[in-house]
C-alpha cells in the first residue's frame, strides 16, 4: 500500500484546498522551436535514435494529419487549437544521455515524483507495483524490469521497444487505431514522444500491477504519449495510468492514443485514475485531454475491460472501445466521470459486436456540480454476423446544483436477430433525506456529499485493482469541493 | 399408451438422463420420485419436446407413433400434456384468449370445427368452478402477477379444458397450501380415466396420499433404480432416497 | 432526392437570412450527416415493389366527423420561422414546410363532436390546430398511400387548463415526412399515439414544448416496414412540474430498417420534472436492423428522469409454452408480436377508437 498510502499523505500535507499537485520542478530543458512540421518530427525521431522505418512511420502519419478534417461532433465549445503554438518534444536535459540506473537520474526529478507519491527507488517498492514513469516527454524509468523479464513479460517504454522489439511494434502498432481513423489519432502517430509497452508471453499472468504515472511539466507542451499492450494467448496483465499536471495559465494539449490487443483466452484489465488540472473556478488554464483508446478481442474468450476514474482535465473526450471480434469474448466499461466549475466532458465507449456470442458491459456513473457538462456518448453496434450478442448498459447521472447539465447520447444500432441489447439511463440528484441523515450523525455537508457520492460510484470503484480504489475515493470526494451550499 | 426405451440424455454436453427405461399403460397413474438433479424435470421436457436437450440414445413410443420425430406443438395436439413447474408468465395474452386458443388448434389439428364464442365461455366457467378460480382472473394477462399456487391451479385448468391422454404433472404440488393442494387433486383426479394415463412427477409423497399412483418408480441419478406400488411410496418416506437407492 | 424551394413566400430580410442557412447548411436530403436526421435516409431514394394494402376506413368515418372540408382558413406562421423557440436544432422539416406550404388554422372549440377525422393524406396544406376548450376531444389524422418528398407539418397549440387527444394512423405511404409541433400551456395534457404500418420510406417528428404542470403521452408503434422508418421526438420541459412519458414499440423484419432518436430537454428552471422515455424494438432476422439513439439533456438536478431502450427478439421460452399448449410457432408468434405492442392499443381510452385500432392493427399483423 505504500504508493497510495504516500500519495494521500502527500496530499493532506500539501495542505490547502487547491489542486495539489500543482508545483512545477525547475529544470532545463531541451526542446525544438515551437510548431508543427516535418523537420519537428525528424528532431525528435532523432532524439529517440529510431531507426528509419519508425521515422517514415510518423511522416507518412503527418501527411494524413494534414488531410483529415479535425472531428466536430462532441457537444463542447472546443476553442480552435493552434497547432503551430505548441512545443512538440520536451525533455529535461540532464535526461538526454540515458543515465543507467536510478543514481544517474536528477534528484530534482527524483524528488518531483517523490512528491507525487511514486516510488521509483525499488526499496520502496512494498506493495508490487511495477511502475515506469514519464516526465514530460521520457519514461524515467522503470522498475521491476528484472524481474518481469525473467517471466518473458517486457515492459519498457516504446521508445525502446522500437528498438528491442521491432517486430512486435511493426506488427501491432497502428493495428488497432489506424493513422487515419481520425485527426487527433494521426496526430499522436505523428509526434507521439513515449509511453508503454507492454508484452506478456503466452500462458503468463501478469503478478504485478503494471503502473505508468505521467507528468506534463513544461509550459506549452503537448504530451502525446503512446501505449501499446499486447496480451498474448492464456494470459493476463492488469494496468493502471495515472496521470497529474501543473496549474498553468494557457491550456495544454493531451492527445494519447492507447492500443491494447487480446488474443485467445487473453485477459487485459486497463485502469486510469485521471486528476489532470481541471482549469481554475473561472475555466482558465486546465488540460485539453483528447484520448483514443481502443482494444481488440482478437481471440476466442478474451476479454478486456476499462475501467476508469476521470475528474480532472477542463476538457475531456474520451471512449476508450472495446472491438469484439473473437468468438465469446467480452468487452466492459466502467466509468465514474466528475465534473465541477466550468469542466466540459464529453465521454463514453463503443462496443462493436463482430464475432459470435460476444457480451459487452457499461456501468457509466457521471456526477456534474458547479457549471460544468457532463455527457455519456456511446455506441453499441450488432453487426449483422454477430449471433447471441448481449449488451448490458446502465448511465446514471447525479446533478448538483441546478447549473450545470449531464446529458445521456446513447446509439444503439443493431443488425442481428439473436442479440440482445439493453440500456437504460437515470438522472436523480443528492437525496436530501440521506444528506440530512448524514449531517444529523456529525458529518459536515461536504464529506456527507462524499459519502453520498462514492456510493454512488462504488458499483465502478469496485473494478479498480485494490491499490487505487482508496486513492480514487479520496480524489472523488476532493472534486466535490465547493460544489454544496 | 407410452414406451420409454433405453433413453440417453444430455445437454450442452453433460450427460443428464443414463438409461431410463419406463412404460405407462391405458389408465394408469404412475409417480415418478427422486431427488434434486437425479433427472426427473428433463425427463418431463424431453417429452414434451423442449429443444437444448441432446438425445443420445433410446427411444419413446406414444400411442403407437415415434415421438421423437413430432413437434412440441404436434405432442401437444396428440393428447400429451405438460403442466410445468413454473409456469411462464406472458404480459399482452389474455388468459381466456389463450386456452380459447390452444382448445381450437387441437380441434383444427383433428379436423374438427372450432367451438364458438359461446361454448367456450361455458366451458371455461364451468371449469374455472370446478377449481375454485375466479372468472374475473381469467381477464387477466397469462400468469401475471398470479401468486404461485394460482399458477398452479391455472395449469391443471388449462389441462381439464384439453382433455389429455398422457399428463405429466411436474412438481404440481410445490408452493401449494393444503387447501390448494387438495383442489388441485381433486381437479386431476375427476379426470382420471380408463381412457388417459399421468405421471406424476414430485419430491414428496405427501401429494400422493391425494392422487393415488398405481405405480411409483425412483429415479437417481438419470435412471430408474427401483419401482413397486404405492407402498414404495411410503418406504421413500420413512427411509428416504439414499437409503433405498443403495438397496437398488 | 431534390427538394427545390423559393423564398418569394418571405417579406422580411432576416427571415430569408435564416431560412436560407437552414436550407443550405442543415438540409438532411443533400447532407446525410446531420446529427437528428442520422439514420433517416433522405438523401436517398427508397423504394419497394411491395403493393401496399388498403385499409378500412368505413367505420372511423362512421364514428367521427370528417372535418377535411374545414381547412380554409388560412395562417401566417412563416413570418415568424426564425424564432425557433426549441432547445434543439430547428427542423429542416418545420422550415420547409412553412416555406412551401400554406397553413390552414382549425380552431376545435368552435366543433361540437367528440371525435373529429381529418385525413392528411389529401390536403396539401400544413395544418395549425387551436383548443382552449375543457371538453375531449379525439382527433384522428389519417396519413394513407401518401407519395410526397417534401414535408407536412401539423401544428397543436393547447391553452392553459385544456386538452387533446390525437391518433395519428400512418399507414401504406410510400413516402411520407411528417412534423408535429405541440406547445403546451400550464395546466395542458396531450395524448398523442401513432400508429405507423406497411410504409415504404418515412419519417415523422414529434416535438412538443411543456409549460407549467403539464403532460404529454406520445405512444407509437411501427410494424411491417419495407424500407426506412423514422420517428424522432423531441420534448422540452421549459417549467417546473411536468411530465412526459414515451414508449415507443417497432418490429422490425424482411430487410426493414427501423429508427428511433427521442430527446428530453429538461431547464434548469424546470425543476420536479418527471420524464420516461422507452423504446423497444423486436428484431427478427439479420437482414434488418434496429436503431436507437435515447437522449437525456437535463439542466435541473431535482428531478425524475430515466429513459431504456432493448433490441431483442421473441422470448424463445414463451414460444416453447404455446407449442407445449397445441398452439403451433407460427400463431405462437403472431400473438407473442400482438403482445408485444399491446399496451400502445391499449393506451386509447375511447373504447370505440381503442377497438377499431385494436381491429387495424389486428388485420395488419402477419
Amino acid at each position: 500500500m505504500a504508493a497510495t498510502e504516500q500519495t494521500i499523505k502527500q496530499v493532506n500535507t500539501l495542505g490547502d484546498t487547491d489542486y495539489k499537485y500543482g508545483f512545477s520542478t525547475e529544470l532545463d530543458e531541451i526542446r525544438p522551436p515551437k510548431g508543427l512540421n516535418e523537420d519537428i518530427i525528424k528532431f525528435i525521431s532523432a532524439q529517440k535514435d529510431e531507426p528509419e522505418w519508425m521515422l517514415d512511420w510518423r511522416l507518412n502519419a503527418f501527411k494524413i494529419f494534414n488531410k483529415l478534417p479535425k472531428p466536430e461532433w462532441a457537444k463542447l465549445n472546443i476553442p480552435e487549437i493552434d497547432y503551430q503554438d505548441c512545443y512538440y518534444y520536451s525533455i529535461p536535459k540532464s535526461l538526454k544521455d540515458k543515465p543507467k540506473s536510478l543514481d544517474e537520474i536528477d534528484p530534482e526529478i527524483i524528488k518531483t515524483y517523490e512528491k507525487l507519491g511514486i516510488p521509483l527507488k525499488e526499496q520502496k517498492m512494498l506493495s508490487g507495483i511495477a511502475v515506469d514513469a514519464v516526465f514530460d516527454s521520457v519514461s524515467v524509468a522503470t522498475t521491476y524490469k528484472k524481474q518481469l523479464s525473467d517471466l518473458g513479460i517486457v515492459f519498457c517504454s516504446i521508445s525502446e521497444a522500437v528498438k528491442t522489439h521491432p517486430d512486435l511494434v511493426k506488427k501491432y502498432l497502428g493495428s488497432v487505431i489506424p493513422v487515419s481513423d481520425h485527426s487527433f489519432a494521426a496526430l499522436n502517430s505523428a509526434v507521439f514522444t513515449d509511453g508503454s509497452f507492454i508484452y506478456i508471453p503466452e500462458g503468463v499472468r501478469c503478478p504485478v500491477e503494471l503502473s505508468t504515472y505521467f507528468r506534463i511539466n513544461a509550459m506549452n507542451t503537448g504530451q502525446f504519449e503512446r501505449t501499446l499492450i499486447i496480451a498474448d494467448k492464456d494470459s493476463y496483465v492488469s494496468y493502471l495510468e495515472g496521470c497529474t499536471a501543473p496549474m498553468r495559465d494557457e491550456n495544454q494539449l493531451h492527445a494519447a492514443n492507447v492500443e491494447l490487443v487480446a488474443l485467445d483466452n487473453a485477459e487485459i484489465k486497463y485502469s486510469t485514475v485521471q486528476n489532470w488540472y481541471p482549469g481554475d473556478k473561472e475555466g482558465k488554464g486546465g488540460i485539453y485531454n483528447f484520448v483514443t483508446k481502443r482494444g481488440a478481442c482478437r481471440g476466442k474468450n478474451s476479454k478486456i475491460s476499462w475501467t476508469q476514474v476521470e475528474t480532472g482535465s477542463a476538457i475531456t473526450w474520451k471512449y476508450p472501445s472495446c472491438i469484439l471480434q473473437g468468438d465469446n469474448s467480452k468487452g466492459e466499461f466502467y466509468s465514474v466521470a466528475i465534473t465541477n466549475n466550468m469542466q466540459q466532458a464529453d465521454t463514453g465507449t463503443k462496443m462493436i459486436h463482430i464475432g459470435k456470442n460476444t457480451s459487452s458491459k457499461i456501468i457509466s456513473k457521471g456526477i456534474s456540480a458547479g457549471k460544468a457538462n457532463n455527457t455519456y456518448r456511446g455506441l453499441v453496434n450488432i453487426l449483422s454476423k454477430a449471433k447471441n450478442a448481449r449488451n448490458f448498459t446502465q448511465c446514471d447521472s447525479l446533478l448538483i446544483g441546478n447549473k450545470c447539465g449531464a446529458h445521456t447520447v446513447p446509439y444503439i444500432e443493431s443488425s442481428n436477430s439473436d442479440s440482445m441489447v439493453e440500456h437504460e439511463a437515470t438522472t436523480s440528484k443528492i437525496n436530501e433525506d440521506q444528506l440530512f441523515y448524514c449531517q444529523q450523525r456529525g458529518l459536515n455537508s461536504e464529506d456527507a456529499v462524499g459519502l453520498i457520492v462514492n456510493g454512488f460510484c462504488k458499483e465502478v470503484l469496485q473494478h479498480l485493482p485494490m491499490e487505487f480504489a482508496v486513492e480514487a475515493q479520496k480524489l472523488v470526494a476532493i472534486s466535490l469541493e465547493g460544489s454544496v451550499g | 399408451m407410452l414406451e420409454i426405451k433405453n433413453l440417453h440424455v444430455s445437454i450442452e454436453e453433460k450427460k443428464i438422463i443414463k438409461g431410463l427405461n419406463l412404460s405407462i399403460n391405458k389408465g394408469e397413474v404412475h409417480a415418478l420420485m427422486g431427488p434434486n438433479g437425479s433427472g426427473k424435470s428433463t425427463l418431463s421436457y424431453v417429452l414434451s419436446g423442449k429443444d437444448k436437450y441432446e438425445i443420445d440414445e433410446g427411444t419413446i413410443e406414444y400411442n403407437e407413433k415415434n415421438l421423437l420425430e413430432l413437434d412440441v406443438d404436434e405432442r401437444a395436439n396428440e393428447g400429451l400434456f405438460l403442466a410445468f413447474q413454473y409456469p411462464m408468465e406472458i404480459p399482452g395474452v389474455q388468459t381466456s384468449f389463450f386456452l380459447k386458443t390452444a382448445i381450437n388448434s387441437k380441434r383444427k389439428y383433428l379436423g374438427h370445427s372450432e367451438m364458438d364464442a359461446l361454448e367456450f365461455a361455458k366451458l371455461m366457467k364451468s371449469k374455472a368452478e370446478e377449481l375454485n378460480i375466479n372468472t374475473e382472473m381469467l381477464k387477466r394477462d397469462l400468469n401475471v402477477n398470479y401468486s404461485g399456487g394460482e399458477k398452479k391451479k391455472q395449469e391443471i385448468l388449462q389441462m381439464s379444458m384439453l382433455s389429455p391422454k398422457m399428463a405429466i404433472l411436474d412438481e404440481t404440488d410445490s408452493g401449494l397450501d393444503i387447501d390448494a393442494l387438495r383442489i388441485v387433486s381433486e381437479g386431476v383426479n375427476k379426470l382420471r380415466s380408463k381412457e388417459n394415463s399421468f405421471l406424476v412427477i414430485t419430491h414428496y409423497q405427501r401429494l400422493l396420499n391425494y392422487i393415488k399412483p398405481d405405480f411409483v418408480h425412483i429415479i437417481a441419478d438419470g435412471r430408474i433404480v427401483k419401482s413397486g406400488d404405492y407402498s414404495l411410496a411410503l418406504e421413500l418416506e420413512e427411509k428416504g432416497y439414499e437409503e433405498i437407492s443403495k438397496s437398488a | 432526392m431534390e427538394l427545390t424551394l423559393n423564398l418569394d413566400k418571405i417579406q422580411s430580410d432576416n427571415v430569408s437570412k435564416y431560412a436560407k442557412t437552414i436550407l443550405d447548411k442543415q438540409n438532411p436530403y443533400k447532407n446525410f450527416k446531420i446529427e437528428n436526421y442520422k439514420y433517416a435516409q433522405l438523401h436517398r431514394d427508397i423504394t419497394s415493389e411491395t403493393l401496399l394494402r388498403d385499409i378500412d376506413i368505413s367505420e372511423l368515418l362512421r364514428i367521427s366527423k370528417n372535418i377535411s372540408s374545414l381547412t380554409s382558413n388560412p395562417v401566417d406562421l412563416a413570418s415568424d420561422l426564425n424564432l425557433w423557440k426549441y432547445k434543439n436544432d430547428d427542423s429542416f422539416f418545420r422550415v420547409s414546410s412553412l416555406l412551401k406550404r400554406d397553413t390552414s388554422s382549425i380552431n376545435l372549440d368552435l366543433i361540437d363532436d367528440k371525435n373529429l377525422f381529418l385525413d392528411i393524406s389529401q390536403i396539401n396544406e400544413n395544418i395549425h390546430f387551436f383548443k382552449s376548450s375543457k371538453n375531449v376531444i379525439n382527433l384522428i389524422i389519417m396519413n394513407s398511400k401518401a407519395n410526397d418528398e417534401y414535408p407536412k407539418s401539423i401544428f397543436f397549440d393547447i391553452s392553459n387548463n385544456s386538452n387533446l387527444n390525437v391518433i395519428h394512423f400512418n399507414i401504406s405511404n410510400y413516402k411520407s415526412f411528417l412534423y408535429f409541433e405541440s406547445n403546451l400551456q400550464d395546466n395542458s395534457h396531450l395524448n398523442f399515439v401513432s400508429f405507423q404500418s406497411d410504409n415504404i420510406h418515412t419519417r415523422n417528428e414529434f416535438y412538443a414544448s411543456l409549460n407549467l404542470e403539464c403532460n404529454f403521452d406520445l405512444f407509437g408503434l411501427n410494424i411491417n416496414n419495407y424500407g426506412v422508418n423514422d420517428n424522432y421526438s423531441f420534448i422540452q420541459h421549459l417549467k417546473p412540474s411536468s411530465s412526459s412519458r414515451e414508449i415507443f414499440k417497432s418490429i422490425v423484419e424482411k430487410g426493414a430498417i427501423t429508427n428511433f432518436q427521442g430527446k428530453i430537454y429538461v431547464d434548469s428552471i424546470a425543476q420536479k420534472t418527471d420524464g420516461y422515455q422507452m423504446s423497444r424494438s423486436l428484431l427478427l432476422d439479420d437482414i434488418s436492423k434496429a436503431n436507437n439513439k435515447p437522449e437525456l439533456e437535463i439542466y435541473a438536478d431535482d428531478v425524475k428522469c430515466s429513459h431504456g431502450s432493448t433490441v431483442s427478439k421473441l422470448d424463445e421460452d414463451q414460444i416453447y409454452y404455446f407449442k407445449s399448449r397445441g398452439i403451433d410457432s407460427e400463431m405462437a408468434k403472431k400473438i407473442l408480436k400482438k403482445a408485444f405492442i399491446a399496451e400502445i392499443i391499449e393506451s386509447i381510452k375511447d373504447d370505440n377508437l381503442r377497438d377499431y385500432s385494436n381491429n387495424i392493427i389486428e388485420s395488419l399483423l402477419t
